[in-house]
């Protein structure tokens, strides 16, 4: 195979630079060693920032996220739900930094306004009374699944490919320029080469091993982060602690749920993190002092991602630096391995952004003059796409009577219909369930898939996309995702929970002598 | 109001042991926060599927284990209750299933392989009247038959799963799969609970005889996942209809615990 | 432990208990229309109202839930906030006020019930309304009870006071008659407190600030008795279940937990006297045998089935329980053309058995469910309290 650009990571920022280049009419190929949004991009807090929680402290960043908000708005609305935000000062926070905070948003042309801590509370009266001071921001609810393969799909139609379950093996180098790759099928073991003049390592905490391929040393320190997930919503603004950034500071109600986050611990290990106990319990405790009904509301799971940060001799380079929150590498410049560029950092807000910067540098080094469209342009989402419209989510699915054709209702938690499933399914080459559940939503309620993932399970074989005698297997690896997502939050309902369900596989379907 | 004994729980533990008294001349009282958990559960009674911390291979007397169950695990509440109260609880149980109109099958010293939706299988010993044809080592091909709506039961999924069991050597039956699309229950919504109701009333039978017959294959057992008394449908296919196939047995896979 | 969605397992025993998902699809079922579609309903987004429409509001899904889900509690949420966007029709608020047209129906008998008997009359309705032309309406009564009571001489005893509701006082005056004479037999002084409409067919078809109102008069005369220390018993388990519960966890009224504790069912209070040593069972024999059904609200009061102990005091009486489950006529739920069907169906497995088993005559505390049984199967119904008044005799 043979194209331009070879991208490396389904992550927002593989997504973006994917849809950017095609939109400029690049040939690129997007390479992911899973499925997209396997890695941090699939972990995150599902915020749209409006910038305000950087605007004291890293204005520059405030202002890129202020900027991306807008656009963002403009051209992925249906996976945006604009709750607005808060910024909540405690008696025991720093009692200037509201005022810090107001002044800096206001030198950014950052619409932050204060209002009253009694008209606060009457919006969202779930809140502690204890509020002493109020902001309101344009925070906004997102959701990044979505986001992510909308993205994906536009480069698709433009004629860009892309390939999940494809881990790159080795960089080709000839002559000091990038001359190709090769990568190995996850799933068949077939290995594979793509020539190419340029590679862009969006790979995420995976990029230091992914320049190392190419004899690019890349420093990644990691940093994991841990989120809760409670079972209602309990407030429909984002809720920002108003004090220097945190840990446990941001409430982001998603979909029917809330997500509290987050915390940051340095680590070695990259591959599947988990929240430790004392996280889950911090940021519990975070979430009760400003949300009193954290404590009593059940919590169906808790997850972590890690944050690719760079390493100590990126940071300290001033050249290569476009911004501090993120880094665009140039390793022709750097280590004389021309056409391999790396992107670390950033976050998902501004992930359109380092696309639009990374497509910049190659458009450049290609030597052609070809402008970024891709804040102006939509992006597409199916029709019957909905990220938190109940109303119209429900008259889809129409009356009972109708359960069952398309409309029947497979995932009852998340009110999901058959159709909308078998839709998603016969989108994808390799669908998986995680896929599914990321897309739809199925799986992601109380009950965290125990009742639906077999109905999924069985449309996935009967949809022929897996091959046959695969679905136990696959129906157990499932199960066994979702236990390290429920083990985190055993107590209360979700523990009388896990014994319903546990006595469903084992009783029922015998699935643990299988 | 005043009872011998007041049981909690109204599972088949606390049904059980409040029948039990009752038999015996107590007034009992069960007391429950709802209605028990009966409904989620697999309509048999199991025996001993695996000996203990083993191999995944079914014990096919669990009668016989008894003596090394009691060896290897003296805390086992087998091991306690002992071999003559086991088989004394189950014939109990099994006359209490004469009574009430749902006759159970099976005894303790034998395993009965019994499909389940997804196209396992889980051992057990008891099993109700529709359920006694349709355990794994009985030969020969099976329809399994689904139904438009019934989301809970995956017939081409199992067939899939328990093919691969068979070509394995694990269960002797083969299966193929169907869903009837076009029998519904008149507007009711299809569930497992309302299908068995509707298999009640002779109207549905027929159209149901009607609608599998062509698609039946000489030897043919059928299976659905819902209760159903083999001998009224048994009739409707070999009798009054003229059927010609020699072995019609209907017979029924795991029930979903649910609707 | 508390009592909210965050307890649902989603084990679905609900929707297997559920008697209107067994007779019809247009109902998503306790679980789906209660838990599950609530954690949505917090977006300030309300649920579709057909999937409201069906719910006959029996109760039985949480009295088998074993988590404490408030699933009716949800329900009624849910049709608050639907009300505020949307009004009922007029045909509801008919039914809804059906104190109003009892009143009527009441005041002008016997014509009131020769014009309900007239089949035009009924087609209009049915065409015009949609109150289903199939669907039996009771006889009125001109005379009503809380006339009869008052216009004879006062018994003195120890004072007890007795919640009659509409339907006695209007429909069945001859149960109130027992119901007062076995009170005053056994030493009671029965008194009628100020009362309204329970408020339980407005609740049902959506006029909750009217029952609030209601509920509050009510209230104030409760209040008024239980503070001179009297007790007060009903004979109609619908109107006992809206004053205790109800009163308190729907409309959230205040006071409404004191009254609740001194509210008693009349078969309840009786076989407590009778536990206590005080009942009078001097009961003349009757050697017949009579079906007893369970009304989906007195189950709700989870006072046990007291009419069958007391019954069972009686000399020769033999008394078999019909199989469990809702009759489904459901108050005025099952007068409405597009509900009369499915009403029927969810009581179709109650009246087979009365068909096999050749019954003739049934006990049921609740008069929705005395009428449902009896139109459709064409049985005698019976109040527990009339056989007991019958077995005093004299």
């Amino acid at each position: 195979m043979k194209t331009e650009v070879v991208v490396i990571g389904g992550g927002a920022t593989g997504a973006g630079v994917l849809r950017d280049l095609a939109l400029r009419g690049i040939d690129a190929v997007l390479l992911e060693k899973e499925e997209l949004t396997s890695g941090t991009s699939g972990r995150n807090h599902g915020l749209l920032h409006s910038g305000a929680r950087y605007a004291v402290n890293d204005p520059d960043s405030a202002r890129e996220c202020l900027a991306e908000n807008k656009i963002l708005k403009k051209i992925a609305s249906p996976c945006i739900e604009p709750t607005g935000g808060f910024f909540l000062a405690l008696p025991q926070d720093p009692p200037d930094y509201a005022d810090d905070l107001l002044r800096a948003c206001a030198s950014l042309d950052l619409p932050a306004e204060e209002v009253s801590p009694a008209e606060v509370l009457q919006k969202e009266p779930a809140l502690s009374p204890k509020i002493n001071r109020a902001i309101y921001v344009p925070d906004a609810s997102i959701d990044p699944f979505r986001l992510i393969r909308s993205n994906v799909e536009e480069a698709e139609r433009l004629g860009a490919q892309f390939f999940p379950h494809r881990r790159v093996v080795a960089i080709f180098t000839a002559d000091g320029t990038i001359h190709g790759l090769q990568a190995i099928d996850a799933k068949t073991g077939e290995e594979f080469r793509i020539t190419c003049r340029f590679i862009i390592n969006a790979a995420g905490v995976w990029a230091g091993r992914v320049a190392r391929m190419a004899g690019a040393p890349l420093d990644i320190l990691f940093s994991k982060g841990s989120l809760v997930v409670l079972n209602r919503r309990l407030v429909n603004s984002v809720i920002n602690r108003c004090r220097p950034p945190s840990n446990g500071d941001i409430l982001v109600p998603h979909g029917p749920a809330l997500i509290i986050g987050t915390t940051s611990q340095t680590v070695t290990e990259i591959e599947d993190p988990s929240p430790e106990e004392e996280e889950v319990d911090l940021l519990l405790s975070e979430g009760e002092t400003i949300l009193p009904e954290v404590s009593s509301t059940r919590a169906i799971r808790a997850y972590a991602g890690v944050r690719p940060l760079m390493g100590a001799r990126e940071a300290g380079e001033d050249s290569r630096k476009i911004s501090r929150d993120f880094l665009l590498l140039d390793h022709g410049e750097a280590d004389q391995i021309k056409g391999l560029f790396s992107i670390v950092g950033g976050k998902l807000t501004t992930y359109r952004l380092m696309a639009e910067r990374t497509v910049d540098v190659i458009v450049k080094a290609m030597g052609r003059k070809t402008s970024c469209t891709t804040a102006e342009k939509p992006l597409p989402f199916p029709e019957e796409y909905t990220f938190h419209d109940l109303g119209s989510k429900l008259r889809k699915i129409g009356l009972p009577q109708s359960f069952q054709e398309t409309g029947e209702i497979l995932c009852e938690c998340e009110l999901v219909s058959r159709g909308e499933i078998v839709q998603e399914i016969r989108n994808q080459p390799y669908p998986s369930l995680k896929e599914i559940q990321e897309r739809t939503r199925a799986g992601m309620g109380p009950c965290q898939g125990g009742f639906c993932s077999p109905r999924l399970t069985a449309l996935l074989s009967e949809g022929g996309k897996i091959p046959p005698g695969t679905s136990l297997p696959i129906l157990k690896r499932f199960l066994e995702e979702r236990w390290k997502g429920t083990r985190p939050v055993m107590w209360g309902p979700q523990l009388r929970e896990e014994q319903l369900i546990q006595a469903l596989y084992t009783e029922l379907f015998n699935l643990d002598h299988f | 109001m005043f009872y011998d004994v007041i049981v909690i729980g109204a599972g088949l533990a606390g049904l059980m042991a409040a029948e039990a008294a009752q038999s015996q001349g107590a007034r009992v009282l069960v007391l429950a926060r709802g209605m028990g958990s009966l409904p989620l559960t697999t309509g048999c009674i199991d025996g001993l599927g695996y000996f203990p911390r083993t191999t995944n291979i079914p014990l096919s007397s669990p009668l016989s284990a008894l003596p090394q169950l009691k060896e290897d695990h003296p805390y086992h509440p087998y091991a306690i209750v002992g071999q003559e109260k086991i088989m004394l609880a189950m014939a109990h149980f099994q006359e209490l299933g004469q009574v009430i109109g749902l006759p159970y099958y099976g005894t303790f010293a034998s395993t009965l392989l019994i499909p389940t939706p997804l196209g396992t299988y889980h051992p057990t010993c008891l099993v109700p009247e529709t359920m006694n044809q349709g355990n794994l080592s009985i030969p020969g091909p099976v329809l399994l038959l689904g139904f438009r709506g019934l989301k809970d039961f995956f017939p081409f999924l199992a067939a899939e799963n328990l093919n691969i069991l068979h070509s394995q050597g694990k269960i002797a039956s083969s299966f193929r799969a169907e869903v009837l699309e076009k029998l519904d229950l008149g507007g009711k919504a299809m569930n497992g609970l309302n299908l068995a109701r509707a298999f009640d009333g002779e109207d549905f039978r027929n159209a149901f005889i009607k609608i599998v017959r062509p698609l039946l294959k000489s030897g043919d057992s059928i299976a659905l996942s819902t209760g159903y008394l083999a001998g009224k449908l048994a009739a409707g296919f070999a009798g009054k209809n003229k059927f010609t196939t020699e072995n019609t047995e209907i017979t029924e896979m795991g029930l979903k615990p649910k609707d | 432990m508390k009592s909210d969605i965050d307890q649902c397992i989603k084990c679905s025993i609900c929707n297997a208990y559920c008697p209107v998902l067994k007779a019809t699809g247009l109902f998503p079922g306790p679980k789906l229309a209660g838990p599950d579609a609530e954690r949505f309903r917090l977006e300030g987004k309300n649920i579709p109202a057909e999937w409201l429409e069906f719910c006959d509001y029996c109760k039985i899904c949480e009295q088998v839930c074993p988590h404490n889900v408030p699933i009716p509690e949800l329900h009624v949420r849910s049709r608050l906030t639907l009300g505020k966007t949307q009004k009922p029709s007029f045909r509801d608020w008919l039914l809804g006020h059906a104190y109003l047209l009892e009143k009527l129906g009441s005041w002008g008998a016997p014509l009131s019930n020769w014009i309900n008997g007239w089949a035009f009359f009924r087609w209009l309705l049915d065409r015009g309304l949609g109150i289903d032309r199939r669907a039996k309406m009771p006889s009125f009564h001109h005379q009503t009870f809380a006339q009869w009571f008052h216009s004879r001489k006062l018994v003195k005893g120890k004072p007890l006071a007795y919640f009659y509701g509409c339907y006695t006082n209007y429909i069945e005056p001859s149960l109130g008659r027992s119901v007062v004479e076995i009170l005053e037999k056994n030493g009671f002084q029965v008194f009628l407190p100020q009362q309204e409409c329970c408020g339980l067919p407005l609740i049902s078809n959506g006029f909750f600030t009217l029952a609030a109102r209601m509920g509050e008069k009510n209230l104030k005369a409760l209040q008024k008795t239980v503070e001179d220390g009297v007790e007060i018993v009903f004979s109609s388990p619908s109107c006992g279940m809206t004053l205790s519960q109800e009163y308190k966890d729907i409309l959230h009224l205040p006071g409404a937990s004191a009254v609740a504790e001194n509210l008693y069912e009349i078969s309840q209070f009786l076989l407590q006297l009778h536990e206590d040593g005080q009942l009078k069972t001097d009961f003349r024999e009757i050697k017949e045998t009579y079906y007893y059904h369970v009304p989906c609200h007195l189950r709700a009061l989870q006072v046990g089935l007291p009419a069958l102990e007391l019954l069972s005091l009686i000399p020769g009486l033999k008394v078999m329980e019909l199989p469990e489950g809702c009759c489904g006529l459901a108050g005025t739920y099952g007068l409405k053309r597009e509900k009369y069907a499915v009403a029927r169906e969810v009581g179709e497995e109650i009246f087979q058995v009365i068909r096999q088993w050749n019954v003739q005559k049934v006990i049921s505390d609740c008069e929705a469910c005395r009428l449902q049984i009896g139109s459709q199967t064409g049985v005698q119904t019976f109040h527990p309290a009339q056989i007991l008044r019958q077995a005093y005799g004299e």
